[in-house]
């Protein structure tokens, strides 16, 4: 299992080189690249990952986590799903070209109106998504479902997780990304995971910092004990491909990792 | 009704929220506010067929000819998830405004003087940049508003109550004040103000701009589209500083059935008599 960081961690600089130098401080060869204007977008994410690689004596593993903020593969608005669908494409070409292993996207968002035309949604969900994993299959980069924890969210509860394990399973390279955060954010823990076994073996990347939401500025401290124990009950039973940490506080990355080791 | 020496008309209307048929909305909605006596419709744009920009030339000819059959002011609400106008990513901030230029043009074919929008979300570049995010909305905000100009349409932004929503009162005010034209106003959600704090508060502060008000209850703190009575906003005293303010609306009733929207428009009339004098009942 390869334990990296976020660039969420160096989101408040102007230069990268805080990202590598926490790398190089924590010993820790793997960055999760968070793709998010002014921090890091498709146009500055070459120079960026040139940076990276410039560093000596170090072959740092990457990914990618697209932009996730109002991108939503489930909206009822056209014009959404296709910027969405666009971004996510893009993440996946960017990945090609830098060498990254996998992408994480946000599934997607079921608002108002969204609910009250279910089924014209959900097709036109599963067709972006199909034609996502299909592409990720062909470019051998995983392609990983995150969950969040808004009510709204597509992909949260257990039982999200086991119907998108049945709608991915004929995909080898599409998974998901567990958000340790999200999930206790959104009222379940860890073990009732643990009985699907089915999902677990989807699980490729976790990802561990505060609650509510390692994306947010600010987080719970007092939570750190609880992702940390939730982290360790998973791993007692699988061993993930990667697994990162991701918050904006350097002391708080350090803590995480110290917990974790 | 008479209040004192002037006569009291609430003007009442009802947003498509209401409609059981959704791939329907908009004339399910118009015929039912016609054939109930209401005033207005608002007509939400994110029904499949009525979004900005995608909507059939004979439905929105039978939307015209049925607001005009049933004389009903109608007001577009412009599609609000996953827009925002405050975004660091540029590309969803350039389709943001699309949509709200659509919205715009869409409430001119439809001889709609209205648009309700909102302002955006603030996720973590906001949280940390806010100056620059203030920067960008107005910036998006000045380009929506001069288009509208052109087009005779008034802009409404909504308060929002929600964690990321941009729209809390201050917020609204600065906005509105930099921005500085008469075709941003405010639309006053009786609910959304009711998830931070109280309505009547909130109302006073940002009353010199509201042109329309969202009339829906919830409990404290949470965002429902319950009918008026329902929750625990207190809309006698709302109603009070509205008469007080020479406001009659319109109140919209954005509630989530039509038995909801009845309930409610009952349930203001009998907050009107209440607050009315006696001998001045009609």
């Amino acid at each position: 299992m390869l334990i990296g960081l976020s660039s969420i961690s160096c989101f408040l600089d102007s230069s990268f080189s805080r990202c590598i130098d926490l790398l190089r401080d924590s010993k820790l060869n793997y960055i999760d690249l968070f793709l998010s204007p002014p921090h890091l977008y498709f146009d500055n994410l070459t120079s960026i990952v040139h940076q990276i690689k410039m560093t000596p004596n170090r072959d740092i593993t990457l990914t990618l986590k697209a932009p996730s903020f109002i991108e939503n593969l489930a909206s009822i608005i056209d014009e959404i799903r296709g910027l969405t669908y666009s971004e996510y494409l893009y993440s996946l070409e960017h990945a090609r070209k830098i060498g990254a292993r996998a992408v994480i996207i946000k599934p997607g968002m079921m608002f108002f109106s969204e609910k009250r035309c279910r089924a014209f949604v959900q097709k036109k969900f599963i067709e972006s998504l199909y034609n996502l994993a299909e592409i990720a299959e062909k470019l051998r980069i995983y392609l990983l479902l995150e969950n969040y924890y808004y009510p709204y969210e597509i992909l949260r509860s257990i039982n999200d997780f086991i119907y998108f394990t049945d709608i991915i399973a004929g995909f080898d390279y599409t998974g998901f990304a567990l958000n340790i955060p999200h999930l206790v954010e959104s009222g379940f823990s860890v073990s009732q995971l643990l009985s699907k076994k089915k999902v677990l073996e989807k699980i490729r990347l976790v990802y561990i910092g505060l609650c509510p939401s390692p994306w947010e500025l600010y987080g719970d401290v007092k939570s750190a004990s609880r992702v940390l124990k939730e982290t360790k009950n998973l791993l007692s039973t699988i061993m993930p491909e990667f697994l990162v940490i991701a918050s904006i506080s350097t002391p708080i990355l350090k803590m995480l990792l110290d917990g974790l080791r | 009704m008479v209040l004192g020496d002037k006569l009291v008309k609430m003007i009442y209307g009802v947003s498509s929220s209401i409609a059981r048929n959704y791939s329907n909305a908009a004339i399910e909605t118009i015929e039912f506010a016609g054939k109930k006596g209401f005033d207005a419709v608002e007509l939400l744009c994110e029904s499949p067929n009525l979004v900005p920009g995608h909507v059939p030339d004979p439905l929105k000819n039978k939307i015209r000819e049925k607001s005009l059959e049933y004389n009903l002011t109608l007001q577009l609400h412009a599609p609000f998830h996953s827009l925002n106008l405050a975004s660091f990513n540029e590309k969803a901030r350039e389709l943001s405004t699309q949509i709200i230029l659509n919205t715009i043009l869409l409430a001119y074919e439809l001889d709609c003087k209205l648009v309700t929008f909102h302002l955006g979300l603030c996720f973590l570049p906001c949280q940390i940049y806010l100056n620059k995010a203030f920067e960008i909305l107005v910036d998006s905000l000045n380009q929506i508003v001069d288009f509208a100009a052109e087009y005779g349409i008034t802009l409404a932004a909504e308060n929002r109550g929600g964690k990321l929503d941009i729209g809390k009162p201050p917020e609204l005010l600065k906005v509105i004040k930099s921005v500085n034209s008469n075709f941003l106003k405010i639309t006053f959600d009786t609910v959304q103000a009711n998830v931070i704090g109280d309505p009547l508060e909130q109302y006073r502060e940002l009353k010199k701009y509201v042109v329309n008000v969202h009339a829906r209850d919830a409990p404290r703190g949470k965002d429902m589209l319950l009918a008026i009575g329902e929750g625990e906003i207190d809309f006698k005293s709302l109603i009070r500083e509205f008469i007080k303010d020479n406001f009659y609306g319109p109140l919209i009733f954005e509630v989530s059935s039509k038995d909801r929207a009845l309930i409610s428009r009952g349930v203001i009339d009998e907050i009107l008599l209440d607050i009315l004098s006696p001998e001045e009942k009609m």
